[in-house]
């Protein structure tokens, strides 16, 4: 166990420093920085946006400003933020509160629909409940998260309901985005499962009805669900940020795309940072499940 | 008691008073408000603002962003203020001041027994510590450059309690404009800070609203973050009404964020706001047609000083660097060249298909709405392709039997514009005169960049052919443009930073808009003014398009909604704002 778990966190540590060297990278290539716009002003001299770059240590290479970062980072300082001149964690904390709340309550949701839906169209495949699900999961896949929000945002202004910049915009306008795929594995999964041998097996000797499904096919399927678990909930995290830009639900997303559009280097490397590190905790708790399920996973090679 | 008990009483009584008011060395606490006659409202309610941003910071030093000045604006007041109405300079924490020493002197009065919003006194102590952190180069306050003249720092000094006296270098046109936007700060909250070099992260916006006072009608009362800014009424407010009464009449005022225009107008339309400002001309229609939105206030303030233009750039490239463009800048630095451009382009067209009507034709960068200095004697030229073929033709151009336009050299006059892709109306209006040049044989291509890759590009490579920008100035006052119109200033767009004025029409606008700076009579100012937008018309160094009006709607029970054509548009008298009787007293629901 504790072999696979120092693997994993590897994993995840190399995984953390590939994507804040990447995201800082990128934010670097950006032409302009946070203060090309106070340039424009014709009040405001040259010399005067240069001390103020100074201050932010704009003025020092790039590689450098990327080390004094992450050995900071290490130590949980995130940075200044430029344009807010306060910390990065200050700043992310409330709105990264905000942010989970909302992935988690989608994904939540997201999952409660999708299981509901696949065991109603696994029990009787062909059936009208089958069907209408494929249809529905066509649709939604096809639409994006981003049209979605837009369409609901749409709705909203004109009736009122859900409210503009409310929770329950945000959660539908994100909840629908991440069902599907979900319902799609996890019918596959129960279909597969109430086609096993052992359920015939289980069948013949008379169980059948509520008990085969518990006790018999849901067990069986729970192990390609379980790896979708944590995968699921970093896709939803990185829906998330686009969704509250357009719904206006106050999280990290509208934070993170001001962020990019002005330069504010810290804050992009951050949330990047923080986004990898969701990702990475989610793939990790999913892998410590079916660490704890499946025997095979256990046995060493 | 006899008349003679009564007597003796009253000259203990007035003796103990004076000699209390020496002991604490201070007059005695008459507050000098200021009464707007003619303003009379009711006191009550509250105002929701929806910004397209959220403000950055409440630090006066470093409000840099429109939203962060909005608010910052609310919590503070300046000296001099620029009269958003009449666009003139009017004493404002300044009971009044006088000028001497050849302009070079101004002697200000303070109004007396004034305090700040956590009822602390302010003093002429509490301005020479606000001018001492603003002209800190260390701190680095972007106003720092506003209060250096003739190349030093303004000198501030205590007179008296309430006397300062603020010495220039050399003579300053209209030197008290610059004191616009200058928030006072109050000495017993932030001098400590300043001292320990801690002044630059003060008023962050999770500050303590106890740690927060100013002298504006507002003060803090609480900030979530990512969702709202609340500001209640500040009870020590300088300012009286009509009857003597307190301003300002909201009990408060909120701040939300939308995160785009649209959104904004979304919130509005829902009765989630009070009012809307800043809006284009697209939304302003959608407005006016929604049926929701009936009864709202709808004004259009005419146009601003806002002024969108095309520019040329004519910075000389390294030697080496890009034969091609070194070509083209060829072209572009003839005088005919750019006037046939500017004769070319529809600006009427420009005024109705990107501005659906609600904008200026500018033929100068001063807009209408500076009456005091645009000059009526710039030639406004009617569209003419005929006269700029004609022009084109006499720089040595021809046209080839596929009509395009060729130089001497029989080269195709074949250029870029590049513009914000993130500004809707500037793209839009760069797609017309695309198309406006292409009747002159000439193949342009538009490029919309990305907002800070463009400056990038314009302001620090110099890779670009051609750029469509507008400026909005700070100021009515053509000192306010200094950078822009002096060869040598880093906002000279079309060639940034000369070492020495590269044409002789440069040279004369440096040494016209240098002399127009010191000069006191106003007369003589608007003479050497005109002459600078004379030599720009002729010139054409900027080919100026047209200026949007400022634009923004409130509901219908909200008084004394009046735009101005100066930042910020909509809040500026938001003291004397205030809900009419028998209406939501909110703002906050309800439709408009």
């Amino acid at each position: 166990m504790a072999w696979f778990l120092a693997r994993r966190l590897a994993h995840a540590a190399a995984l953390l420093m590939a994507v804040s060297a990447g995201t800082f990278a990128l934010a670097e290539l950006a032409p302009g920085d946070y203060f090309a716009e106070l340039r424009t002003d014709p009040r405001v001299d040259a010399a005067a946006v240069e001390t103020l770059r100074a201050r932010y240590g704009l003025d020092r290479p790039p590689l450098a400003r990327y080390g004094a970062w992450m050995a900071a980072a290490v130590r949980g300082d995130l940075g200044v933020s430029i344009a807010y001149n306060m910390p990065v964690t200050e700043l992310l904390r409330p709105r990264l509160g905000r942010t989970l709340e909302l992935a988690g309550v989608s994904w939540v949701l997201s999952w409660m629909a999708a299981l509901g839906l696949a065991m109603a169209a696994a029990m009787r495949p062909g059936g009208w409940v089958d069907r209408g699900t494929a249809w529905l999961v066509s649709a939604l896949l096809v639409v994006p998260e981003l049209l979605l929000a837009a369409l609901l945002v749409l709705v909203a202004a004109r009736t009122g309901v859900p409210r503009l910049g409310g929770f329950s915009l945000a959660v539908a306008a994100l909840a629908p985005g991440a069902a599907p795929v979900l319902l799609r594995h996890a019918r596959a999964a129960l279909r597969e499962a109430a086609g096993a041998p052992f359920v015939e097996a289980a069948r013949a000797r008379g169980i059948g009805g509520g008990r085969l499904w518990a006790v018999y096919i849901f067990p069986a399927a729970a192990n390609p669900m379980v790896s979708l678990f944590g995968l699921s909930f970093a896709g939803l995290l990185s829906g998330t940020l686009v969704v509250e830009a357009v719904t206006g639900w106050p999280g990290v997303g509208p934070l993170f795309l001001e962020a990019i559009a002005s330069r504010d280097f810290y804050v992009i490397a951050a949330v990047g940072l923080v986004a990898a590190a969701l990702l990475a905790a989610g793939n990790l708790a999913a892998d410590l499940m079916l660490y704890a399920l499946d025997p095979r996973i256990r046995r060493p090679r | 008691m006899t008349w003679r008990q009564e007597a003796g009483t009253l000259c203990a009584g007035i003796f103990l008073l004076g000699t209390t008011c020496l002991a604490a060395g201070r007059l005695p606490a008459v507050e000098e408000t200021e009464q707007l006659p003619g303003v009379s409202g009711q006191a009550g309610g509250a105002l929701v603002v929806y910004q397209r941003a959220e403000p950055k910071t409440l630090n006066p030093l470093f409000g840099f962003d429109v939203s962060s000045r909005e608010v910052i604006g609310r919590l503070n007041a300046d000296l001099i203020t620029i009269n958003r109405k009449t666009l003139r300079a009017e004493p404002a924490l300044a009971r009044s001041f006088t000028v001497g020493g050849g302009g070079r002197v101004y002697t200000v009065k303070l109004r007396r027994g004034l305090k700040f919003s956590d009822g602390e006194p302010f003093t002429a102590d509490d301005v020479v510590f606000s001018f001492r952190a603003y002209e800190d180069g260390k701190l680095g306050a972007p106003q720092r450059d506003l209060l250096i003249v003739g190349g030093e720092p303004v000198k501030v000094e205590r007179v008296d309690e309430a006397t300062v006296r603020i010495t220039l270098a050399v003579p300053y046109a209209a030197a008290e404009r610059l004191f616009d936007s200058v928030a006072m700060l109050p000495r017993h909250l932030l001098e400590r800070a300043y001292e320990d070099g801690s002044l630059a992260k003060a008023w962050a916006l999770t500050a303590e609203p106890a740690a927060i006072a100013g002298l504006g009608p507002y003060r803090l009362k609480q900030y979530v973050a990512g969702e709202k800014l609340v500001l209640e009424r500040n009870p020590h407010y300088w300012r009286v009404d009509a009857r003597g009464r307190r301003l300002p009449y909201l009990d408060a005022l909120e701040f939300r964020f939308a995160g785009s225009e649209d959104a904004q107008v979304l919130h509005f339309l829902n009765g989630d706001a009070g009012m809307v400002s800043g809006m284009g001309a697209r939304n302003f229609a959608f407005l006016a047609r929604e049926p929701r939105a009936r009864g709202a206030q709808l004004v259009d303030a005419g146009p601003g000083l806002e002024y969108n233009f095309l520019f040329f750039n004519l910075k000389p490239q390294p030697p080496g660097e890009d034969a091609e463009r070194s070509v083209r800048q060829s072209w572009f630095a003839k005088d005919d060249f750019r006037r046939a451009v500017s004769l070319a382009i529809d600006r009427e067209a420009v005024v109705r298909l990107v501005y659906g009507g609600r904008a200026q034709p500018l033929w100068g960068p001063v807009t209408p709405a500076d009456r005091q200095w645009v000059d009526a004697g710039v030639p406004h030229p009617a569209r003419s392709i005929e006269q700029a073929r004609k022009l084109l033709a006499g720089a040595g151009f021809r046209w080839s039997p596929d009509r395009t336009l060729v130089d001497a050299e029989g080269r195709a006059v074949e250029f870029t514009i590049v513009t914000s892709a993130s500004n809707q109306e500037r793209s839009r209006m760069a797609t017309i005169i695309q198309d406006d040049l292409s009747q002159l044989g000439m193949k342009v291509q538009v490029a919309p960049l990305e907002f800070r890759a463009m400056l990038d590009r314009v302001m620090n490579t110099h890779r670009y052919d051609a750029a469509i920008f507008g400026l909005a100035s700070g100021d009515a006052d053509p000192n306010a443009d200094m950078n822009v119109w002096l060869s040598s200033g880093g906002m000279h767009l079309w060639n940034a930073g000369q070492a020495h004025p590269s044409t002789d029409w440069e040279r004369e606008i440096d040494q016209r808009m240098e002399r127009q700076m010191s000069e006191r009579d106003p007369g003589q100012r608007k003479r050497m003014f005109d002459r600078v937008q004379e030599l720009l018309a002729a010139h054409e160094p900027v080919i100026c398009i047209a200026s949007p009006d400022i634009l923004a709607a409130a509901r219908a029970g909200l008084k004394n909604f009046d735009p101005a054509v100066l930042q910020p548009y909509t809040l500026w008298n938001v003291d004397r704002l205030y809900w009419s009787e028998g209406q939501n007293r909110t703002g906050a629901s309800g439709r408009p």
